[in-house]
């Protein structure tokens, strides 16, 4: 069930009209744990199995690893919790990559292998599901977490449709405390928290998934056609149109993706449970560093938690470091999906984080400088990052390697080609014109923090008048065919 | 509180839905026409003293230039009306809600223009149609409890598409603007009622544009859709049978790909193709003419799928004009 889908404004009416009529807190969790089920079911079918499969399993192997003293047994416990998920991650994300790869070698040493493909269905969600629950049952292992009581609970926190198919993806800590709460100020004490629909989360949450459905079906689909026309074969196309789909990707990626995150927490919101922010103006980051810092939070701090420090982090040798920045973004690449260009792209932000490392321990002082911390050193910082960050989009959005080449050596080697740029603007004005309206917003909400809040302070009228000029520019811009969310696909 | 909000957002609802009604209303265009049976053309009476030619088929055909058509048939027979009468996105099967009506106004003969991709039904451009595969499917589906309530028909949007709605009415607002009028402009041709050209569907494409447009068109859903047990067929058939059932001669013919899109789809789906429609020939005793790759390599086109409503892309409209001639000798 796709958030910019009439299939899902008529379910989540349903639920907030059921989560008010039920008073019971119990069945209304129940309901919530059910409503998420039939979400998924509703796009998945019988995937649904694979969800609860997964849930099931890190359910009962934490419960176990935190019952057990013995330290080899919680191991072998959290090597069957980790062979489950990524088994499952692994087997239907990269199976047919991996055939291809071998049959390739196999091809190239005259082995004449030909493994046929399994042609599997990727099912929607698993690469943030499967996370969630890692997360889970590493947190119980390392004693931060005491593993949930209630199967239901659990259930709710892997499955919550809000977040299920794209993220944030959520940590155990955050989210399951807000299922409950706590009696008479007593720490150990708690019951199910009643899910009541508040005035204020209901006009932020809403205010939230506006701006999500805004930077979705109004930016993000209306721009993806230009997109579309350049990367689809780019060879022969000159510097500014290169530099022009870059850009129209860009926007159109952080449009879609952080106009579903908003659409996530706004709608988890409306039903009383906080989300963690999962973009922080990424397009402003004045480092690589920085960026990975406002980009696809809850993905990288995961990565940094649950990949980077347990290979040691930056507490072991200088090459070490090195070593743990290639091996967490070649993976973080290879979680987009299976294929060498989400690689290529993985491996040039651990190169730029490297670099970028290694400028920042040479020359500790850089960072004080006067100049990088006025606005114009800012303003240089931001657009050499972005201008980085932007390359790195080039093998993310296209997948042939002649083309990622080219593409590339468009965009760094500026041909200077001027002829056509007019006639390429007015060809494709509808696009053009979001772009630089999208730039300009962006502008406006960097300069306005807590644009969100201040909106949903206005008075009701005001409010309205936003709501209402919003979905003139969803409604009227909608191509009536519902546009996948290009992390679906992850 | 809560309800003053929802009173809010029901507003907003309501307001940014009646301004996309209202736009729809006051530019109203053949592509959202929800009922073409009610369309003034099948009130109409047409020239009794004259015979009268329908060409059927979707944008395919309707790029044809019907009064270029008139006049190349008016030299041999004076007696003798064409109309075309494409529709957007039509298939068989949308075809046959309306086919009563034509035949009811009794034309002398209809030339059907199938391309391949009208046998993909409705999802030919879609890309929600195959989220998961009909294969896959092994449980009852949810989706289909919405489909029944229809509610975008109930809600009188079900073909309508709002983005095409709006730039319209943005580009007749601003006509007197050279930047946006150019685009705007659009014709409605003549003895062709259902079908507007576009300024759009007036240019001659270059080949590198052509190119990257493969991903807009409709290659990827045949990639994807075998089109052999397609019900499109079925519907095909029932149209001819409906045809000949009144004694008017109907002749078939296969419009024109770019070569691009037919070194882009399968060569099974080719062969399925041409064999569903010898099939048709053969037992239904029906003439089939074939355009399928007549054009595939001239500068004519203005997508893979379309060629040009230009002066120097008239070839086309030549060659089913001698088509129509050679068809309506008594």
């Amino acid at each position: 069930m796709l958030f910019n889908s009439y299939e899902f404004v008529i379910f989540f009416i349903l639920v907030l009209t059921v989560i008010v009529i039920i008073k019971h807190r119990q069945y209304q969790h129940l309901f919530i744990v059910g409503a998420s089920y039939f979400f998924f079911y509703f796009s998945s079918n019988y995937l649904l199995s694979l969800l609860i499969a997964s849930t099931v399993l890190d359910f009962y192997i934490a419960k176990e690893i935190w019952n057990t003293k013995n330290i080899k047994r919680k191991k072998i416990l959290l090597s069957i919790s980790l062979a489950g998920n990524l088994g499952l991650l692994g087997f239907f994300k990269y199976a047919d990559f991996a055939i291809d790869q071998f049959n390739i070698l196999g091809n190239y040493f005259d082995l004449g292998t030909s493994i046929p493909y399994l042609d599997l269905i990727l099912p929607i969600g698993i690469s943030f599901y499967t996370f969630q629950t890692i997360s889970y049952t590493v947190d119980v292992y390392r004693g931060h977490l005491e593993p949930s009581k209630s199967f239901k609970e659990f259930a709710l926190f892997v499955a919550f449709f809000p977040q299920l198919v794209a993220g944030p993806i959520l940590r155990a800590k955050d989210f399951l405390p807000q299922l409950r709460e706590k009696i008479d100020n007593s720490n150990s004490i708690s019951k199910l928290r009643q899910i009541t629909i508040h005035s204020t989360n209901l006009k932020i949450g809403i205010t939230l998934m506006v701006f999500g459905f805004v930077k979705k079906m109004f930016f993000a689909d209306n721009i993806a056609p230009l997109v579309n026309e350049i990367f689809a074969n780019p060879i022969g196309l000159n510097s500014f149109e290169i530099w022009m789909g870059t850009l129209a990707f860009g926007i159109q990626i952080y449009g879609d993706f952080s106009g579903y995150s908003d659409i996530a927490i706004g709608a988890a919101l409306i039903l009383g449970f906080k989300i963690p922010l999962n973009f922080n103006k990424p397009y402003f980051a004045t480092s690589p560093s920085d960026f990975w810092r406002r980009w696809h939070i809850s993905l990288s701090t995961w990565l940094r938690d649950y990949l980077y420090i347990p290979l040691g982090g930056n507490k072991k040798s200088v090459n070490r470091t090195y070593l743990n920045l290639a091996t967490v973004m070649f993976l973080g690449g290879l979680w987009h999906g299976a294929s060498w260009n989400f690689v290529i792209w993985g491996m040039l932000h651990g190169g730029y984080l490297a670099i970028h490392k290694v400028i920042s321990d040479k020359f500790p002082l850089l960072k004080e400088n006067k100049f990088f911390k006025s606005k114009i050193g800012k303003i240089i910082s931001i657009l050499i990052t972005q201008y980085l960050v932007f390359l790195a989009w080039i093998p993310f959005r296209v997948n042939d390697l002649d083309s990622i080449i080219y593409s590339m050596s468009k965009y760094i080697f500026f041909d200077f080609q001027t002829d056509g740029i007019f006639s390429f603007l007015v060809g494709h004005k509808l696009p053009v014109l979001l772009m630089i309206l999208f730039i300009s917003l962006n502008f406006i909400l960097y300069s306005k923090p807590n644009l969100y809040s201040k909106i949903s302070n206005l008075s009701l009228k005001y409010w309205t008048l936003f709501l209402t000029i919003a979905m003139i520019m969803i409604i009227s811009f909608y191509n009536g065919d519902p546009v996948d969310f290009i992390y679906f696909k992850f | 509180m809560n309800k003053h909000i929802i009173i809010g957002v029901s507003i907003a609802f309501v307001v940014s839905l009646t301004i996309l009604f209202t736009m729809n209303f006051i530019s109203q265009d053949p592509r959202t026409i929800e009922n073409i049976n009610e369309h003034p053309f099948f009130l109409s009476k047409l020239d009794s003293e004259k015979s009268s030619i329908f060409l059927i088929g979707h944008s395919h055909v309707g790029q044809l230039n019907t009064s270029k058509i008139n006049q190349m048939i008016s030299k041999n027979y004076n007696n003798i009306d064409i109309y075309n009468l494409a529709m957007y996105h039509d298939t068989p099967s949308s075809r046959l809600g309306q086919i009563d009506n034509l035949i009811n106004l009794e034309p002398k003969i209809i030339f059907y223009g199938i391309a391949i991709a009208d046998f993909l039904g409705p999802c030919k451009y879609s890309n929600d149609c195959h989220i998961l595969g009909e294969k896959e499917q092994k449980l009852p589906d949810p989706k289909d409890i919405l489909e029944n309530l229809d509610i975008p028909k109930k809600i009188g949007i079900e073909k309508m598409n709002p983005k095409f709605t709006t730039l319209k009415f943005i580009r007749e607002g601003f006509s007197g603007n050279s930047l946006f009028s150019e685009q705007g402009r659009r014709l409605q041709l003549e003895n062709t009622p259902f079908y507007v050209i576009d300024d759009s569907y007036t240019r001659i494409t270059s080949d590198s544009i052509l190119k990257n447009s493969l991903i807009e068109s409709s290659v990827n859903m045949i990639n994807k859709k075998s089109i052999k047990n397609s019900n499109e067929i079925i519907h095909l058939r029932t149209i001819i049978e409906k045809i000949q059932e009144k004694d008017i001669k109907i002749i078939l013919f296969k419009t024109p790909h770019h070569q691009y899109y037919i070194e882009n789809i399968p060569i099974e789906a080719i062969r399925d193709y041409e064999m569903v429609l010898e099939k048709i020939s053969s037992e239904m005793n029906i003439e089939i003419y074939d355009f399928f790759s007549s054009y595939k390599k001239l500068p004519i086109w203005v997508d893979l799928e379309h060629i040009s409503y230009n002066e120097k892309a008239t070839i086309y409209t030549e060659d089913v004009s001698k088509m129509i001639l050679k068809e309506a000798k008594p």
